[in-house]
């Protein structure tokens, strides 16, 4: 972890002790005792021909598809940092969206302005790009615990781009 | 990846973004405008043909 951010258990602390504690205490949030991050290292990487890479969408909307996934704990104060994978044969239009934390007037009347799975499909389809992976990574990004998102959610979507083959993700927060 | 929130985007030290003045729930650009939308995306899958890390590339996209 510490690789990936430096100053984690500083911040653990501080979560722990200020905002946690606060919300255990009062079943309240308080986002003035939500400590401030701040990473020191911007990952490295080298170039990528994107005409020929394999290009993952991940999009942090709460995005799910009813009858086939669970949607995201939304009301859940603590957060919810599970992912779920959809196929890219899924148009937007198949989406439903789990979050509490954004205004969903725009994503209701267009969901590719957070998941962009068809645009991405059509530039593919163009040779913009050389391949959409097959599916796409949702979660909900509503998520205030760093700790568990570090430990928990990035190893699994790490995995998900290793399983895939992915050469470049493409993140779309909300 | 692409954002409107320029301070949250920094904090995480992303490796390549692009920046824009769009609203939250519209990161990608404003509904039903496909052509915005493409140019959001293509600018930023551009920044694949630079290593990384690069300075966040702010895009006149509001």
């Amino acid at each position: 972890m510490d690789a990936v951010f430096p100053t984690c258990d500083t911040w653990l602390e501080s979560y722990r002790e200020r905002w946690l504690t606060h919300y255990q205490d009062t079943g309240t949030i308080d986002w003035t005792l939500y400590p401030a991050l701040k990473l020191n290292t911007t990952p490295a990487g080298l170039a990528v021909d994107v005409t020929q890479a394999n290009v993952l969408l991940i999009t942090s909307a709460g995005g799910y598809v009813p009858d086939i996934h669970e949607p995201f704990d939304a009301a859940n104060d603590l957060g919810d940092y599970s992912i779920r994978l959809i196929d890219t044969h899924h148009g937007p239009s198949a989406y439903r969206f789990a979050h509490d934390h954004y205004d969903h007037t725009a994503v209701d009347a267009d969901p590719q302005v957070l998941v962009p799975v068809s645009h991405l499909l059509e530039m593919k389809d163009e040779g913009v790009i050389g391949e959409l992976a097959p599916q796409v990574v949702s979660f909900m990004g509503y998520q205030p615990d760093l700790g568990r998102v570090v430990d928990e959610m990035i190893p699994e979507i790490v995995q998900v781009a290793r399983d895939l083959r992915v050469d470049a993700a493409f993140l779309v927060p909300s | 990846m692409t954002s409107w929130n320029v301070g949250k985007t920094v904090g995480v030290a992303p490796p390549r973004a692009t920046m824009t003045r769009l609203s939250r729930g519209a990161t990608i650009g404003n509904p039903g405008d496909n052509a915005q939308q493409r140019r959001v995306i293509a600018a930023t899958l551009a920044l694949l043909a630079h290593p990384a890390p690069l300075a966040l590339v702010m895009l006149d996209e509001k």
